[in-house]
């Protein structure tokens, strides 16, 4: 109180200050004219004063009288704040000064923040970019991969048709050669019974042929005894010594006819049991017919081999490709939520658009109280930014958002689809 | 021959997105930013079976580039798709009015954009 007085008082002397010194200039203004043209001032004097008056004296005393109204009332609100001494509303008054200074310092902060929002969303659309383009090069991979695996089992497929086109082919070459060695085999057994009779008919000759030669041993002892006899018959028995020589001749014949059938006969039983130890063979290869036999039914079973390894490489590729096929809905999947990336590059420039609002309000804010003349009504308020807000969303998560933190019902139509063929 | 695809939309990772999901579908893709670099490549002689545009775009919106293919010589009748995030029911009706074939919400996952395709170009 002591010191509102004190302020009081010391304007209250200021303006009496200022009138005084008014007058005395008024004083000395008329003093001056009076030194100038006495005669005319001391015969108007009275109008000199009252022009004086009306045009210096009273517009200054008005004024003064208005400043002391003014001050008056400044000091009269200074005591609207109670019980407050004037260095205390003085500190009011520079809390509120530096309130103002603060809120025009939010600039930067708002800036800074505004900028982080756009560092983040530029970082963000870079490593979705790269996202993208690693799921393409995967995408790429896959697709290649079931080509070269579609192309293999193709050619493989392809390989096991000529396969199986040989097999039959080599099956019934078999089987032909199969007859024709069962033809032969039966041609075999039967030259082999012909030799075998062939060699038992020369087997029956040997004995035939040591009769012959006994015969022929016997022929030429009678013959020599024939001879010993013609010998003692004298010249009587000389045409039965020639008869005995011819038949001792002929007994030597016959014995080197036998010995040389004989001999031929022996070779040509050598011969006949030769051939038939190599028929004979022939014969015990017979076991050939059973081989083939079983070769056939490995190649039969090789077929069958060859069908069901074809039938899984199939099946294989079929699940193979299912896989891709699912691996490419995967990838259509993620390719869709990394949409979102551009929903929330919407979000955030709306954001940034607010902070900038902000940043001009908060200037505002803080130039008012320098503002002479200011009524204390604000032209632009935080809730009417919000409320304007709610008119500029594009999305429908945006404008529940808002009503969600800030309260309100959700109007409007938002039962339209979000997929809708005009 | 694979049918193309004309998409316009402002965002890099969009058009990204989009591309590397239409030739997953078999298609084959051309791109523009805006409006306005769509309509000077229809006018140039592109001749796409279906386009797919963003609304909020700068330089030209994707519902006045859709009243303007709709006046060029031969554009009337393929069709034209948004895709946006764009809710409000008017820009919707507005779309339809100007000649929207449809409208599709962002986000929208890449089967069910094929099979919206494939509904609207039989053969594709």
């Amino acid at each position: 109180m002591k010191g509102m007085e004190g302020r009081l008082h010391r304007v209250k002397k200021r303006l009496l200050l200022q009138v005084a010194l008014a007058l005395l200039c008024n004083v000395v203004f008329l003093a001056v004219l009076f030194c100038i043209d006495g005669q005319s001032f001391i015969a108007d004097w009275i109008r000199i004063v009252v022009a004086l008056a009306l045009i210096k004296f009273l517009p200054l005393l008005i004024v003064e009288w208005w400043n002391w109204i003014m001050a008056r009332r400044s000091i009269s609100t200074m005591w609207s704040f109670g019980n407050l001494s004037f260095d205390e509303v003085s500190s009011e008054l520079a809390t509120r000064k530096a309130i103002a200074v603060d809120l025009k310092d939010s600039k930067s902060y708002i800036d800074v923040m505004h900028g982080q929002i756009g560092g983040s969303l530029v970082e963000s659309e870079q490593e979705i970019t790269a996202l993208i383009e690693q799921l393409n090069l995967l995408s790429a991979q896959s697709s290649h991969q079931m080509k070269r695996i579609t192309d293999s089992v193709q050619g493989g497929k392809a390989m096991a048709d000529v396969t199986q086109v040989r097999v039959e082919k080599n099956k019934q070459l078999i089987s032909k050669l199969e007859a024709k060695l069962g033809e032969q085999d039966d041609e075999m057994h039967e030259n082999y019974e012909q030799i075998r009779a062939l060699a038992d008919d020369v087997k029956a000759l040997t004995p035939i042929i040591a009769v012959i030669v006994t015969i022929a041993k016997q022929t030429n002892l009678l013959a020599l005894n024939a001879e010993i006899e013609a010998a003692r018959a004298g010249t009587a028995g000389r045409g039965f010594a020639v008869v005995a020589n011819e038949v001792r001749e002929l007994a030597k014949r016959s014995t080197n006819a036998a010995a040389d059938i004989a001999g031929k006969l022996n070779t040509t039983a050598d011969k006949v049991a030769s051939k038939m130890a190599e028929v004979q063979k022939a014969l015990e290869e017979r076991y050939r017919v059973n081989e083939l036999k079983g070769l056939v039914g490995e190649l039969t079973q090789m077929q069958q081999d060859f069908s069901d390894s074809c039938k899984l490489q199939l099946d294989i590729i079929s699940d193979v490709e299912a896989g891709h096929q699912e691996s490419v809905s995967y990838l259509l999947e993620a390719m869709g939520h990394i949409q979102f990336q551009d929903v929330l590059r919407q979000r955030m420039e709306h954001v940034q658009v607010a902070l900038v609002e902000m940043r001009e309000h908060l200037l505002q804010l803080g130039n008012l109280p320098d503002r002479p003349g200011w009524d204390g009504l604000f032209e632009t308020t935080f809730k009417m930014l919000l409320e304007d807000h709610l008119s500029k969303y594009h999305m429908a998560s945006q404008t529940i958002t808002h009503l969600s933190v800030s309260g309100g019902n959700l109007g409007g139509d938002h039962s339209r689809p979000a997929i809708e063929l005009f | 021959m694979a049918k193309t695809i004309l998409l316009v939309d402002d965002s890099v990772t969009m058009l990204m997105s989009l591309k590397s999901t239409l030739s997953l579908g078999g298609f084959e893709v051309e791109t523009a930013n805006n409006g306005q670099t769509a309509l000077d490549k229809l006018k140039a002689g592109l001749k796409p079976s279906l386009i797919i545009t963003d609304v909020n775009m700068p330089v030209m919106g994707g519902l006045e580039m859709i009243g303007k293919v709709r006046a060029l010589p031969g554009c009337r009748f393929f069709p034209i798709l948004t895709l946006t995030t764009e809710s409000e029911t008017a820009k919707r009706d507005e779309g339809r009015r100007l000649g929207a074939t449809g409208w599709l919400v962002k986000p929208i996952s890449g089967g069910d954009l094929l099979k919206v395709i494939k509904q609207l170009l039989p053969g594709a």
